[in-house]
């Protein structure tokens, strides 16, 4: 991350406990203030160092979530092919499309757009599949929910 | 669709398609299982053909095998949405950091994917193909939102799909 999209250290806070704090925050949805607590932080500096890596793995799923070429989208699967209750039936598979919900906190005059059917605000995340669980695509955009 | 005019979107060429669920037309390049009708009801989920009898029909089988094969991206999002809480509980951050939260999680579990780390919240779903976590009352309500003419370039595509399932069928096991 250091050297390929430029997070820098400071003089107090290292690399590795900026990347920490941000896992802590994604992984476990912490409270800013306890993995302030818990790293002897002040919100301050977690915010600014939180947005920060932030902005770095943004860039660094830029290069992870690829969009595949003319070439990759005319080869077939190996592992399609090593299965047979697919193969040789959907010869022309190249993924899947599906959409997922992730819950998110809206404006209360916005609210009304995003209440999904388990009475949460939501935003819709559309995404494809390759059969190797990976190369998730995102192409997220807000859905209106009509009732 | 939003992506008829996008040109980034990865359309594959014309035998080529993307397996997706009701809620999408048929339509060129795009794969949907077959809808009941009024003639009688035709089965989609796994758990549809674990509580009941072996499918009936080739719609049947075609839906199941459809089925089996989409709960891929199901299992994906079931590993994704676990491995980072901050997706799927009480939310904390309005939609731009969640969009940008979305991205970079994304990328992390590529990563993960790609380098190929030893991770026990993959290696616990990968052979599952019988996660259904779809509701059914989503899927009435896809159907009545879906009920758009057929294309007829891939319903050939799922008839030939159907008609070579139904001919191998006892060799399916």
């Amino acid at each position: 991350m250091e050297t390929s999209y430029g997070l820098q250290p400071t003089l107090n806070v290292s690399i590795e406990e900026s990347v920490a704090m941000f896992l802590r925050i994604c992984g476990h949805n912490e409270v800013q203030r306890d993995v302030g607590l818990r790293f002897g932080r002040t919100q301050e500096t977690l915010n600014r160092k939180i947005f920060e890596v932030l902005r770095v793995t943004e860039l660094l799923g830029c290069d992870y979530i690829k969009t595949p070429t003319t070439q990759e989208l005319r080869r077939i699967p190996e592992k399609l092919q090593m299965d047979r209750r697919y193969w040789p039936y959907f010869s022309g598979f190249v993924g899947i499309i599906d959409g997922v919900h992730v819950c998110v906190k809206v404006k209360p005059e916005l609210q009304g757009m995003y209440w999904n059917r388990h009475d949460r605000t939501s935003f819709n995340i559309m995404a494809i599949c390759d059969i190797n669980m990976f190369g998730i695509e995102h192409l997220d955009h807000v859905t209106t929910h009509q009732f | 669709m939003a992506q008829d005019n996008d040109f980034e979107f990865p359309l594959p060429s014309k035998n080529k398609y993307y397996v997706v669920d009701y809620g999408y037309p048929n339509k060129q390049g795009f794969l949907a299982p077959y809808r009941s009708s009024q003639n009688g009801v035709v089965r989609y989920h796994m758990s549809q053909f674990y509580n009941g009898p072996p499918p009936r029909n080739k719609q049947e089988l075609v839906n199941r095998c459809h089925a089996s094969l989409r709960s891929v991206i199901e299992r994906t999002f079931g590993v994704w949405m676990k491995k980072w809480r901050i997706l799927c509980e009480f939310p904390r951050y309005d939609i731009d950091v969640k969009k940008r939260m979305v991205m970079a999680t994304m990328g992390l579990h590529n990563f993960i994917r790609i380098l190929n780390y030893f991770d026990e919240d993959f290696v616990e779903v990968m052979g599952d193909t019988n996660i259904n976590n779809v509701n059914s009352e989503n899927d009435l309500d896809d159907m009545e939102r879906g009920a758009k003419p057929d294309g007829n370039h891939m319903a050939n595509i799922r008839e030939r799909i159907a008609n070579m399932l139904w001919a191998n069928q006892n060799t399916f096991h």
